[in-house]
């Protein structure tokens, strides 16, 4: 069974990925278990703190918010092939996430991401695994158009 | 990637060993690299093939990646770029890039940041 990881540092956070065939089993070690939300692309993943009944499920639309494994031995079952991306804060801080479908203004430091489809913000039309560091108070223009886009902002 | 090390002292009453150890293809002497104590309860003691490979493998890949870290950069390949964006390979020709080696089995995301 296969199981890959991804990773890409970008300015004010990290991205991470994980895609693994039905039935592969993954494990993430607490010092380097950073993710505080994660995303689903495609299929269905079971992930548990390790030697805990503590765990989470979850398939593809939902963005889900992961802080209670932050820094801990994370055990990953791929329930179905499965994609699964994450975001990291870069160092200690926390950020909210959430998936937007309307208009908005940015406040504070945050990061705009497409997760799936083709979006259009502000005239662009983006493709899965686009990004923009955001303007403090600038406004976004969002025609959905089907695709998925997650919002993080820094507490 | 070979590793050796040299056993400088065997402590009994601490059942530690205080050795060097270092790539083989260091740039440096085996006796200049600097000693570490190892407790020999964290090793596999049972026989002297199983003692070598447990602590080149608890350790070799440590100091191997600190030796990397730690040597000095060739001239000509200081100032390298990294590379972001759109790629443009006629642009790139001739120039020194930098890139990052990632434990196996990660690769990189490809994430692409857009300007909104």
């Amino acid at each position: 069974m296969n199981f890959v990881r991804y990773h890409k540092k970008c300015e004010s956070w990290i991205a991470c990925g994980a895609k693994g065939d039905k039935g592969a089993i993954n494990f993430d070690y607490g010092y380097e278990r950073k993710t505080i939300y994660q995303y689903a692309t495609k299929g269905l993943v079971k992930i548990s703190k390790l030697f805990s009944s503590k765990s989470k499920t979850f398939g593809s639309g939902y963005l889900i918010n992961v802080k209670e494994f932050y820094k801990h031995n994370v055990v990953y079952e791929f329930l179905e092939d499965t994609d699964v991306w994450g975001f990291n804060p870069l160092h200690e801080e926390d950020w909210d996430g959430k998936i937007v479908d309307n208009t908005f203004k940015a406040e504070g430091q945050s990061v705009l991401v497409c997760l799936d489809g083709n979006p259009i913000v502000n005239s662009i039309t983006l493709s899965r695994y686009d990004y923009d560091e955001l303007t403090d108070g600038k406004t976004y223009n969002i025609i959905p158009n089907d695709g998925v886009l997650a919002l993080f902002t820094k507490i | 990637m070979n590793i050796i090390f040299r056993i400088d002292q065997y402590l009994p009453e601490t059942n530690q060993i205080v050795v060097q150890i270092c790539k083989e293809t260091s740039r440096n002497s085996i006796f200049s690299h600097r000693k570490i104590a190892i407790n020999c309860e964290t090793l596999d003691l049972y026989d002297a093939e199983s003692f070598s490979y447990s602590l080149s493998a608890k350790y070799g890949s440590n100091i191997v990646s600190e030796e990397n870290r730690n040597e000095p950069i060739l001239d000509d390949n200081k100032n390298s770029e990294i590379i972001k964006g759109d790629l443009n390979l006629e642009k790139l020709v001739g120039k020194v890039i930098s890139g990052k080696v990632y434990e196996k089995g990660t690769r990189l995301l490809k994430m692409r940041k857009v300007h909104l």
